[in-house]
């Protein structure tokens, strides 16, 4: 009897352990340390993307870095801020710089390394990078006041 | 075994979250916990015949070795100087440099038969759209647009559609400085002259450009004001126009747009207001007026209002586009007359596959002496139906059938093939 309990007792630290690693499916939005942007609302958070908004909801300017095209975290950033595919977020830029509504698309970046470099080293930057990647040189936006490792985060990496 | 890999954790500090120390933990918990449930158990106590094949344990063992060699690699490559490097130089190349200039060309070619009146089928060039866009500082940027097009005498012609100076001052006050689109509505300022973004072959006619015989100033060279009002989950937005208007003289060569001489003192005004309701996306609608004081060829001085409203549904599926307008004019010391123009358009896509309906109607009344100076009174309504087929993220084919019921002349019935594209 003890054994058994033992078994799954280690049995459901596995399968914990296991649930925390798919924590680092979720995409972290990630801003410089000294911005004083705590906690969007995936409205927001979807208009600062799409340059409607060029102001976070405290005022301070923002400035939008995206992932290079193919790459897991753009394809999240994609589904989960945007909801729109890669040519619909083509289109979308070309006709808004077309209409004059906002000045260029977002700037891309190869890694999640550069991403959170440009965050930290840009006034107002904003980019998102795998939650495995945070470290302390970022800090991590709430998104509808969910931290990504919060199971109903709403941006998930391969739509899980 | 296990103490050499306690021993391998302790000498790599390990990131905060890192996912391969988590799987591998999660890895090594079940592997121990798995021979402790029944049936699998490798006690010492286990019933004799049940055994575990020792190379197997051993392949495992190797394996988990070779996984921890890959993790201690990766973080290796993570924190590497030339990584690192490699970042830094791709974040300062995307520092803001200017000028930044983007260029997009729009072009289109179309095919049409009809039964108008001297209208021979023919293949037609459309227009050749120019595009360029370049910030200059971090809240300026410049725009133009010139189309280079051939008219009903084949020659080519150029024109500069729009040029403007666009200063980017925050959500709530933008400004541009020079020739641009006039916010008249919705069609009118989201697809300018780039016909590969609209779904059908082109806009409805009393949309059409001024030297198309359109209906609405499309046009206007001076200073627009635009930006966001505070409102809550509304997003209302504003604009706010001041132009020369528009000419209203016969069309003897000259521009309609006034480009650079006005030929009155008056100035046109616009004021539009639209909301997007965070509540219901896709949704946009919006209402405006534009007035004007006239002073056309041989005509009494005339005051122009032209009210406009709008309500717009549009996603990746669905596009629903609704626009009414009503223009009044009153010719002092003489008559009024008002002219309604409509029109609905739906669409929705299958994949790649876009059908669409489209009804407009338009009453310009012929005792309009302004309008009929430019040649754009008259009542025509009637359908378009057509599909378009995107057979590339950058070009369309588009089949279109209208049929235009018209008050002055018999009824038009036509047949359009176009490709348009960007580049």
């Amino acid at each position: 009897m003890v054994k058994k309990l033992i078994a799954v007792g280690a049995a459901l630290a596995g399968v914990l352990l296991c649930a925390q690693v798919h924590a680092d499916d979720t995409l972290a939005i990630v801003v410089g340390k000294s911005s004083s942007i705590d906690s969007l609302s995936a409205a927001d958070l979807q208009k600062i993307f799409k340059g409607e908004k060029s102001k976070a909801p405290d005022g301070s300017k923002v400035v939008v870095v995206m992932r290079d095209t193919g790459s897991p975290e753009r394809d999240a950033a994609l589904a989960g801020i945007y909801k729109m595919s890669e040519a619909e977020y083509n289109k979308y830029f070309l006709q808004a710089t077309f209409t004059g509504a906002v000045q260029a698309a977002p700037k891309a970046l190869s890694s999640g390394a550069a991403i959170k470099q440009f965050v930290s080293s840009t006034a107002g930057g904003i980019g998102y990078v795998k939650s495995s990647e945070i470290d302390d040189s970022v800090k991590v936006v709430k998104v509808d006041g969910k931290a990504p490792t919060d199971g109903d985060y709403p941006i998930k990496i391969g739509g899980k | 075994m296990n103490e050499k890999h306690d021993t391998n954790r302790r000498r790599t500090p390990r990131p905060p979250a890192f996912n391969g120390g988590r799987l591998l933990l999660a890895t090594l918990i079940g592997g121990l916990a798995l021979p402790l449930l029944p049936g699998v158990a490798r006690s010492e106590d286990a019933a004799p015949g049940s055994s575990v094949d020792p190379a197997l344990i051993q392949k495992l063992l190797k394996r988990v070795d070779e996984l921890e060699g890959e993790v201690r690699q990766l973080r290796k490559a993570q924190s590497s100087p030339s990584s690192s490097s490699l970042a830094a130089s791709e974040v300062a190349a995307a520092k803001d440099n200017f000028p930044q200039i983007q260029f997009h060309g729009f072009g289109d070619v179309t095919y049409h038969v009809n039964n108008g009146r001297g209208d021979k089928n023919a293949f037609a060039l459309g227009q050749l759209d120019f595009f360029v866009v370049s910030r200059i500082a971090d809240n300026i940027s410049i725009l133009n647009e010139n189309v280079v097009e051939a008219g009903g005498d084949n020659n080519f012609g150029f024109e500069v559609e729009r040029l403007l100076l666009q200063y980017r001052g925050n959500d709530w006050f933008n400004v541009d400085l020079g020739r641009y689109h006039t916010s008249i509505g919705y069609y009118n300022t989201a697809y300018h002259h780039g016909t590969w973004f609209q779904t059908a072959t082109g806009r409805p006619q009393f949309l059409d450009f001024e030297d198309g015989g359109g209906l609405i100033p499309t046009h206007g060279v001076g200073l627009a004001f635009h930006g966001a009002i505070p409102s809550g989950s509304l997003n209302m937005n504003y604009a706010f126009e001041i132009s020369n208007g528009r000419s209203y003289h016969s069309n003897n060569g000259n521009n309609p747009v006034l480009n650079v001489n006005d030929d009155n003192e008056y100035k046109a005004f616009n004021l539009a207001l639209t909301v997007k309701p965070d509540g219901l996306e896709g949704v946009q609608a919006g209402a405006g007026v534009y007035h004007d004081t006239l002073t056309p060829e041989n005509l009494p001085r005339t005051d122009e209002f032209l009210f406009h409203g709008h309500i717009v549904y549009k996603n990746s599926t669905w596009e629903w586009l609704n626009e009414g307008f009503l223009m009044r004019h009153h010719e002092r010391g003489g008559g009024t007359h008002w002219s309604p123009a409509a029109y609905t358009q739906v669409a929705r896509a299958f994949g790649k596959w876009k059908p669409y309906a489209r009804f407009s109607y338009v009453n310009a009344t012929d005792a309009d002496n302004a309008l009929t100076l430019i040649g754009a009174n008259g009542l025509r309504w009637g359908p378009s139906v057509g599909i378009r087929y995107d057979f590339s993220s950058l070009a369309a084919i588009k089949l279109q059938y209208d049929r235009v019921q018209q008050q002055s002349d018999r009824n038009l019935n036509q047949f359009t093939t176009q490709v348009a594209f960007t580049f």
